[in-house]
């Protein structure tokens, strides 16, 4: 009987009930589909690291080059190997490489199955590579294994890969970036959907109030309330989960099939998964409870207290102190959640006191900005979820392009020229350089020499690592530069350092700091002229001209990086490594294509970021759908204010106008709201959590343009709310005083 | 010519497996097949074409498709039952002579590409792995004499006349065992000519009924004593099903008395193509024709995969056959690329027994 007096609310308003199935379905699809996605983008990132960084060669111990009898031999022995054949094509800068790809699936770290199907270039089958090979193009044959894999066999050795990229500690920034916005993601659609189940209770106040009066006991009343919200749950949480599953699927096997034709498509294998939907379940649970903790207490839709601002105000400047000094990941997070606590509770005063009208307005718009007043107040709780989900959207896109564009730049920095060769032990650099000097096809090469140095920090003396190459190549000189004093690459050439982000943050260095460098036991002061982006490693690193270098200095490991003449005046790569070879005199030489190296890595980035931008349109969907939701209720139940209008003379079209107008003001407001929000966001992302994991930072951007897409669908909100609101009958006003904030003016 | 659909290939390996093993063929198969080159351009096994020994153990460049199919019933010292299975399968791509030379390996030649299947099922568990291979490399092969079938380190091998070595190992799983074949080749069909359709369509098919086996196997860090027999089908033909013959069922029986059966239906339905090779304890052998053998599924089990028909009736009532054949308990699916069932079986009836029983195109 209480049951029934009680859902009677939604007899009378199903389209309530619908309301609040649907933000509550939505909710637990966000949930699953972040889930899903943050986990396929990890996946991704991984995979992506393994393919360019966690393979090895096997190489024969007496140094001869592999051949397809080795591969078998290996294979036979149970080694899972996989042959990888470069070859030249007629286009002297192009190469296709050949796989096999019956043996791919070790590539993956599989023993068994089949591997992948690749299609078209760079790759091939190994078969029609080497009928480019037999035909005269230059060959280079690998055979690679995964990290880990069995042993090796008597005369056989493992060797780095100088195809290699180890994407490090960027990729582990982007995830833990990623964990921390799908965190706020969560917690966003959580306040959501407490907002509108609130404003839903508010509502039915009435009623409630009058079964209080038949004698319903309060306790009681909220035990049902309760129980209906519970059922609500569980009915909208397995839709929600199977709806956030295609969701991901659809939008992951979007980008998967862009990659089709490179990696099997399993990378990006979402299915069910039990955890999963346990997660969702536990979210759900946990929203439920927070919802009904307030229904027990009996303070749902508590009056905003005066005191907000000023406790917001109180948290934000207690959550920037612990930000911006913070040393701790914890730190970081618990002094974000502080300012975004903040600004949930300053932003209804703030934008009502900036919304408050002047007597010398027109009436129309006073009227406007009364209501605005008005609405701002009643729905605080909605406008700070709807404030912060479209703040969280702006750092999701921010964080992501930041990601992105950082990424292209490193992967540019790191792969400058067209070729990396690595010196062979014991060998001079003499020869090669003064045969590459003579060649006119090589446009520009330099050195790269990696060796220790040590630091004379305040009196001790630190190891660091040790970068030497000729710094007046143009090459080097494309690096951009964090830092730097006026002419950084003249005094680099003159004898000055370059030091990365890392080391300078560890040893507060700026360019014109000072600084006693010690190589082979020889010391000189120098003034460090610049700082560069390091994001790959942990370890700080020192660069200095190879022309300084003392005489005792032995390079730990030696590279050229070569870059070719464009057009018919280039030199081949075959020709460059013979050329080099008998430079050396040597059988065969380390040689990475960093253009392939590039686009491979490229393509499995672009996915990565595909699908973690995919995470900001879910949530995007959540807010606007919670924005349509509540705008609609709270219009709805000042319809009867609204019917007023007319009797101030407006026409039926003038009226929705001025509905719409109001509607449309107060999203741009929430728009204006959402934007310090979605800034701070980033750079706590870019520029806090970073340094503290890792290091460095990453360069703080903003994204206008996106920013006013978000604007145009606040817009569209608004119009279809002010349509919404502006039609139908006009219904008696809601007595709603206790309305969240609610108050009439 | 391209040869980038080598998953078709294999598809298409899959859809002429042993003759059968066969899924319902799919569209995408028989269309991966057009990189390969047409079946016409292979031999085409018939009637008049005889099985030469020990050659025909040797792989057949001029054929599309053969393979080395063992099962065996074993048992552990414990006294438990265990049944493993070994198979390598080669595919052609292009049909080169028997005299002809393959192209250098240095050209990574891809006229034939190789899987090989191996399986253990024990105390209702199952396990499977798979590999592949292009041929000609040397990573896989077959040889007649001494015999030796290969695929990476997974190999069949003649250590001595008259004893072989079965080497294989996945993940949580591994074997090595001796092999002592009999003596007895059983040639099915039309001395080795196995029809599989009306219309004339066949396989060269012979087997080794008997092979007694010993050694160890392996399954999740536990090592077992086995001992047991085994059964090796060897076949090869050029020819893929048609496309009207859905789903291949085979059994090959032990039976108490002596006698060894082998049939195998292919298609569904009454109009299926049945076909069957009886061997008398005193080895006369009988080939059995489409109206000499009933065969019935009897109970189904509810798998992940689909349906599979666990209990089957199958009667010669012109030789006074009336077996039920049981697969145990468990999941007997072997989930490579193309899913087929492959379990042990026990026969009861006017005769008891063992073996094992292949089912496809029974996935959902």
């Amino acid at each position: 009987m209480i049951l029934r007096a009680v859902l009677s609310h939604y007899r009378r308003h199903p389209l309530q009930l619908l309301a609040l199935w649907l933000i509550l379905t939505l909710a637990t699809a966000l949930w699953s589909g972040v889930w899903s996605l943050t986990g396929q983008a990890r996946d991704s990132m991984t995979a992506g690291d393994s393919q360019l960084s966690g393979r090895q060669q096997v190489v024969r111990s007496d140094g001869a080059p592999v051949t397809v009898a080795d591969f078998a031999s290996l294979r036979r022995h149970g080694l899972c190997v996989f042959p990888w054949l470069q070859v030249a094509t007629d286009d002297a800068r192009g190469q296709v490489v050949g796989i096999d790809p019956l043996a791919m699936a070790c590539s993956r770290g599989a023993a068994t199955g089949s591997g992948f199907s690749m299609d078209g270039q760079p790759f091939v089958d190994i078969a029609e590579a080497a009928e480019r090979a037999a035909s005269g193009h230059s060959a280079t044959l690998r055979l690679y294994v995964t990290k880990g894999d069995a042993s090796l066999p008597e005369g056989w050795q493992r060797q780095g890969d100088p195809g290699g990229l180890s994407t490090g500690e960027l990729s582990d920034s982007f995830l833990l970036n990623l964990d921390a916005l799908g965190l706020l993601v969560v917690l966003v659609s959580a306040l959501l959907i407490r907002s509108v189940y609130t404003l839903g209770l508010a509502q039915r106040r009435e009623s409630l109030g009058l079964l209080e009066r038949y004698g319903v006991t309060r306790r009681r009343l909220r035990l049902h309330l309760l129980l209906e919200l519970m059922v609500l749950a569980a009915l909208g949480v397995v839709p929600g989960y199977l709806l956030g599953q295609g969701l991901a699927d659809v939008l992951a096997g979007g980008f998967g099939a862009a990659l089709g034709n490179l990696f099997e498509t399993d990378l990006l294998a979402t299915g069910e998964s039990l955890t999963g939907f346990l997660v969702t379940l536990v979210m759900m649970i946990l929203v439920v409870l927070w919802c009904g903790l307030d229904l027990l207490r009996g303070n749902a839709g508590r009056t905003r207290s005066k005191a907000h601002p000023v406790m917001g105000a109180v948290l934000i400047l207690a959550g920037m102190v612990l930000v911006v000094p913070a040393q701790s990941l914890v730190t970081v997070f618990l002094g974000t959640g502080l300012v975004l606590a903040g600004a949930g509770l300053m932003t209804p005063a703030l934008l009502g006191w900036c919304l408050s009208p002047s007597p010398h307005m027109p009436p129309l718009k006073l009227w406007r900005r009364r209501e605005l007043g008005v609405l701002a107040g009643r729905l605080a709780l909605p406008l700070v979820a709807l404030q912060l989900a479209a703040g969280t959207v702006i750092a999701v896109h921010a964080l992501v392009s930041t990601f992105e564009g950082t990424f292209h730049e490193w992967l540019d920095q790191r792969l400058a020229g067209d070729v990396f060769v690595e010196v062979p032990e014991g060998k001079p650099l003499a020869p090669a350089a003064t045969w590459l000097e003579s060649q006119d096809g090589v446009a520009q090469w330099h050195p790269v020499l990696r060796g220790a140095a040590g630091l004379g920090m305040n009196g001790e003396n630190r190891q660091v690592d040790l970068m030497a190459t000729d710094t007046t190549s143009t090459l080097i000189r494309q690096w951009s530069l964090l830092a730097s004093v006026s002419q950084p690459w003249q005094a680099l050439a003159d004898g000055d350092v370059l030091v990365n982000e890392q080391l300078a943050r560890r040893q507060d260095l700026k360019p014109g700091s000072q600084l006693t460098l010690v190589i082979a036991d020889k010391e000189r002061v120098v003034e460090v002229v610049g700082v560069y982006a390091d994001y790959g490693r942990p370890a700080g690193e020192v660069l200095v001209d190879t022309r300084h270098l003392p005489d005792g200095f032995v390079s730990g490991f030696r590279s050229l990086t070569i870059d070719l003449a464009d057009g018919s005046g280039g030199v081949s790569r075959s020709d460059l490594v013979a050329g080099l070879e008998a430079a050396w005199q040597v059988g065969s030489l380390q040689v990475r294509d960093n253009e392939t190296i590039h686009r491979l890595a490229t393509r499995i980035f672009d996915q990565t970021f595909a699908l973690t931008r995919s995470i900001s349109y879910l949530t995007l969907l959540l807010a606007g759908v919670a924005l349509l939701m509540t705008g609609w209720v709270v219009l709805r139940s000042r319809a009867w204010y609204f019917g007023l209008l007319s009797a101030w003379g407006l026409t039926h079209r003038q009226r929705r106008q001025t509905i719409t107008m109001l509607t449309a003001e107060f999203m741009v407001a929430i728009w204006v709201a959402a934007l310090p929000v979605g800034i701070a966001l980033t750079w706590v992302l870019v520029d806090r959590i970073n340094p503290v994991a890792f290091g460095w930072t990453l360069p703080m951007a903003i994204y206008p343009g996106y920013w006013l897409e978000l604007l145009l669908l606040f817009g569209l909100a608004a119009v279809v709310v002010g349509w919404l609101a502006s039609s139908g009958r006009t219904e008696a006003p809601v007595q709603a005083p206790r309305l969240d904030g609610g108050q009439e003016r | 010519m391209t040869r980038t659909l080598i998953r078709y290939a294999l598809a298409a390996i899959w859809l002429v497996m042993a003759a059968g093993c066969t899924e319902t063929p799919e569209p995408e198969g028989f269309a991966g097949l057009a990189d390969s080159a047409p079946e016409s351009d292979f031999h085409q096994p018939s009637p008049e074409d005889r099985i030469e020994l020990p050659e025909d153990w040797g792989p057949h460049p001029e054929h599309r498709i053969e393979w080395w199919y063992l099962t065996a019933n074993l048992e552990t010292a414990e006294g438990e039952p265990m049944g493993i299975q070994w198979t390598q399968f080669r595919q052609g791509l292009e049909p080169r002579p028997e005299a002809e030379e393959p192209p250098p390996a240095s050209r990574w030649p891809l006229q034939s590409a190789w899987m090989a299947h191996g399986a253990v099922s024990f105390q209702g568990n199952h396990w499977f792995s798979e590999r592949f291979a292009r041929g000609n490399i040397g990573q896989a092969g077959a040889r007649a004499e001494p015999l030796q079938v290969w695929l990476d380190h997974w190999q069949l091998e003649a250590v001595e006349p008259g004893r072989w070595q079965l080497t294989a190992s996945g993940e949580s799983w591994s074997y090595q065992l001796e092999l002592v074949p009999d003596d007895r080749i059983i040639r099915h069909g039309d001395q080795g000519f196995s029809a599989k359709a009306d219309n004339g369509q066949g396989s060269m098919y012979f087997s080794l009924t008997d092979i007694a086996i010993s050694g160890t196997v392996t399954v999740d860090g536990v090592g077992h004593q086995v001992t047991g027999t085994g059964w090796l089908d060897r076949e090869w033909s050029s020819q893929f099903l048609r496309s009207d013959q859905q789903g291949w069922d085979w059994f090959a029986l032990r039976l108490d008395d002596g006698s060894r059966l082998m049939v195998f239906r292919v298609g569904r339905g009454e109009d299926a193509f049945r076909s069957g090779t009886l061997v008398n304890a005193d080895g006369s052998v009988h080939s059995l024709t489409r109206g000499q053998i009933r065969l019935a599924a009897e109970s189904y089990r509810e798998t992940e995969r689909g349906d599979i028909p666990v209990t089957w009736r199958i009667e010669v009532p012109s030789r006074a056959l009336d077996l039920v054949v049981n697969a145990p308990q468990g999941d007997y699916w072997n989930a490579g690329l193309y899913p087929y069932w492959e379990s042990p079986v026990t026969v009861t009836g006017t005769a008891n027994g063992e073996g094992y029983m292949e089912l496809t195109g029974y996935t959902q």
